[in-house]
């Protein structure tokens, strides 16, 4: 952490206390925590010296600490902490913290992730952003998980909002956003070395963090290496993965404001597929790199703009499915005029795509090559209606090459009862635009085609109801729920033998999210989710679908899946994690309901020096999350440690 | 020190299991109290009072994360024959007549136009911003490790002239030129 800058360090790990000094915090931390009212405990805090001060554990990384989120919204936030315990090596396992995600699993490292219905290997109704920077392929509009990857320990937090979020975000944040937050470089000045081995994975990352002038800026590089799975009778998956990913982030800030560069490149790949029926199958391979520029400042009456352009570039070859290759660049500003009453906040943006997408033994695209735009304006007012009573009113306008300009309007009201109670409702418009798979793909990938893209292909519309509640009560719990119907019109649906595709599925989903976090003594934090969903989806009338709406591209959904949570912070710097969760059971193909149990033991052998040991799935020796019992992967129960150095 | 943490914890389980539902400080609880601390830990000039008497005014600009914290903080105290005040401000202007300046993270964007508009005058600007190693402040609350730290640009408090003491200085990680 020291800088060349720095002359001086006598934080408070490096100062040598007395016990005598520490029983002196002790006794005033008593008067602290028994005093009722702030000004008591204040004046406990005012009897500290200033050495004691800094020794003083802040308790703002338990929720409780943190204000009531205010946001009119249903929103989970993953905070660096929870992410740490949680043991999580890969962007999708930390995702499993968020229990209004539905995470499946697929094989050692695809998955199927979605919110509110919908889940399957192409979902495309949730969007994802790193840093501001979306993540999904214009090809299906959805994520290849296993081509994505963050260095875990510089993620400040991960805001996982459900729900439509269309008005701000766009057309396919329909069912909800992801948002990956990395702590800005001023944040991460130092270096840390995380090594990790275990029985199916490993990996290593190293950071290098210095500060610049009036800023810093952090180096990263990361290995991983996962193995292949099994199936359930015993055969090999060909799905062993490695992955090398360096990146940087510089923040920076002067007169004329603040600035932020960063980029990644990757290349990952699986291991040689064989041969089926003297086709051969050699390696997935993928391969990407991107960067991103965001400039923020403050205008002369207080208003803020922020300007952000990226590209980003990224390929991949797969045999099997298609071997697309696309290159992005992506323009947005936006204004945000805080005022008394109204704070308003506006802004636009364009995207450009360029994809060329080799076929694959299953598909093809026809055109191969496409050129894309995207182009979007918006507006947002939150209005102060009462001391009380605050609505935001919102509209954007988005353009895309297939179907037009699409409306996105959301309307939410925000009642902050007390200020431990917010009940909030929306109604709002959302809509999943068509990507190249719903429009050029064809099935296998020579004639003749069982499955063609509908060249009508239009975009699949949501209008959703959304009610919630928040609450906290005293110092010790605080909770969420919240309760859904999203009215689904012209969704994807097939016609009969040889398949075009078409938007002839309708219907209701509703749903309920709900989270509680209890925190009974400071070094206990217990946190339960659930989420609750119920599909009324059916054929439109005239549609000569054969498959129907238990089609598993559309939705493969449990009805239910919750999570329990406790972690201990024990003597002497022993940290003991559970999370014991249950997914329930998918309709088709069936894939059993399980539960299953995570556990994590870290010891910080010094401040800066932490061992872990995790165990995950340790119920059962495996269980299958997602596919046709045949072809797919049983998960295992694994273990790895790890030492994490900060130095 | 992990016996006494496990201790301490301990004695906060008893007493929330008596029913005072009472949990550990809040960092801006800890953070108001730094504020207090600061007003000793550092001298400002005697141009930076009106009269001997006038008030010394701690500003919070913008977005106040304190709650009662800082008022329950100062309530009551002096800065030597200067009864400290806790002020909350919305404009820029008004930052002049602050002898501490706290500025929420949230309020970052607001730092370089605050910190123009001060120019040389003495007041302790303190932030607790996430960005930027040195933006000008003089004072930086940081968070790390579940723990508060210091950092003082001592550049930006000579040209505040003000004042730090060598207690405030030890217990902070020091930014800025080296030569006096």
């Amino acid at each position: 952490m020291d800088s060349p800058q720095t002359l001086a360090r006598l934080g408070p790990e490096d100062n040598g206390f007395d016990m005598k000094r520490k029983e002196f915090v002790l006794a005033a931390m008593s008067c602290v925590i028994a005093a009722q009212s702030q000004a008591q405990s204040i004046d406990a805090l005012k009897k500290l010296s200033l050495d004691e001060l800094l020794d003083i554990q802040v308790t703002s990384v338990s929720k409780h600490s943190e204000p009531l989120s205010e946001a009119p919204a249903s929103i989970v936030v993953l905070t660096a902490e929870e992410i740490r315990r949680s043991g999580a090596t890969t962007l999708p396992e930390a995702l499993r913290l968020a229990p209004s995600l539905q995470i499946a699993r697929i094989d050692s490292v695809q998955y199927a992730i979605s919110a509110r219905g919908f889940n399957n290997a192409i979902g495309n109704k949730l969007l994802v952003l790193v840093d501001g920077r979306t993540i999904y392929t214009p090809l299906f509009s959805g994520v290849f998980w296993d081509q994505q990857d963050v260095m875990l320990e510089d993620v400040e937090r991960i805001e996982v909002i459900t729900g439509p979020g269309a008005t701000l975000w766009g057309a396919n944040a329909v069912n909800g956003v992801i948002n990956v937050i990395t702590r800005p470089a001023t944040e991460t000045t130092g270096e840390m070395l995380v090594g990790r081995v275990g029985d199916s994975e490993r990996g290593a990352a190293l950071r290098l963090g210095t500060d610049i002038g009036s800023g810093a800026i952090r180096f990263y590089g990361k290995y991983a290496g996962f193995d292949h799975t099994k199936r359930a009778d015993g055969s090999r998956v060909p799905d062993e993965w490695r992955r090398v990913q360096f990146g940087f982030r510089a923040d920076w800030a002067n007169e004329e404001g603040l600035f932020t560069l960063q980029g990644d490149a990757y290349e990952g790949r699986s291991e040689h597929r064989g041969f089926v029926a003297g086709i051969e199958f050699p390696e997935v391979k993928v391969a990407g790199a991107n960067l991103l520029g965001r400039w923020r400042r403050t205008l002369s009456g207080g208003s803020e703009l922020q300007v952000q352009a990226y590209v980003d570039r990224s390929e991949r070859e797969d045999r099997l499915f298609y071997e697309p290759t696309a290159s992005i660049a992506d323009l947005e500003f936006q204004h945000s005029i805080p005022g008394t009453t109204h704070h308003v906040l506006w802004g636009g943006g364009y995207r450009y795509g360029r994809d060329d997408v080799g076929p694959g033994f299953a598909t093809v695209f026809v055109p191969a090559k496409r050129t894309l735009h995207w182009a979007n304006l918006f507006v947002q007012d939150e209005i102060e209606l009462a001391r009380n009573l605050r609505t935001t009113v919102g509209l954007k306008f988005e353009h895309n090459d297939y179907t037009g300009v699409e409306y996105l309007p959301s309307l939410r009201v925000a009642w902050q009862m007390t200020d431990d109670r917010l009940f909030w409702g929306s109604l709002s418009r959302a809509v999943r635009a068509p990507a190249r798979y719903d429009r050029d793909v064809r099935f296998p990938g020579d004639p003749p085609f069982l499955v063609v893209g509908g060249p009508n292909f239009q975009s699949e519309v949501a209008k959703v109801v959304e009610l919630g509640f928040r609450a906290r009560e005293g110092q010790t719990i605080s909770y969420s729920i919240t309760g859904f119907v999203h009215f689904w019109d012209k969704l994807r649906s097939g016609s009969a033998i040889p398949v075009e595709i078409e938007n002839k599925i309708e219907g209701e989903i509703y749903g309920v999210e709900a989270s509680i976090d209890y925190q009974p003594v400071s070094w206990w934090l217990l946190s339960a989710g659930l989420t609750y969903l119920d599909e009324h989806l059916k054929l439109e009338r005239d549609s000569t679908d054969q498959v129907g709406v238990n089609n598993p591209t559309l939705r493969n959904d449990p009805d239910y899946h919750w999570l329990l949570r406790s972690s201990f912070d024990l003597p002497h710097d022993v940290e003991l994690d559970f999370k014991l969760f249950r997914v329930g059971s998918l309709p088709q193909p069936v894939v059993p309901s399980y539960t299953e149990l995570d556990v994590r033991v870290s010891w910080h052998v010094t401040p800066r020096v932490e061992l872990s040991l995790v165990g995950r799935n340790l119920l059962h020796d495996s269980h299958p999350e997602y596919g046709d019992p045949l072809p797919r992967s049983e998960i295992e129960r694994n273990v790895y440690g790890q030492v994490r150095w900060r130095f | 020190m992990a016996f006494l943490r496990l201790l301490r914890t301990l004695l906060l389980g008893a007493v929330l299991t008596t029913g005072q539902a009472v949990g550990a400080p809040t960092e801006y609880e800890i953070k108001a109290v730094f504020l207090l601390h600061f007003s000793r830990f550092v001298e400002w000039p005697p141009e930076a009072f009106t009269a001997p008497d006038a008030p010394f005014v701690v500003c919070v600009f913008g977005h106040d994360p304190f709650g009662e914290a800082l008022d329950a903080a100062v309530r009551g105290e002096m800065q030597g024959q200067h009864p400290i005040l806790a002020r909350r401000i919305f404009n820029v202007t008004e930052a002049r007549e602050c002898h501490i300046l706290f500025l929420h993270r949230s309020e970052d964007a607001r730092l370089a136009e605050i910190l123009t508009t001060l120019g040389r005058n003495s007041t302790l600007t303190v932030s607790d911003s996430v960005r930027g190693v040195r933006r000008g402040e003089v004072i930086r609350l940081i968070t790390d490790n579940d723990r508060i730290r210091l950092r003082i640009d001592v550049d930006a408090a000579r040209a505040a002239r003000l004042k730090i003491k060598s207690n405030l200085l030890r217990a902070a990680e020091l930014v800025g030129s080296t030569g006096d």
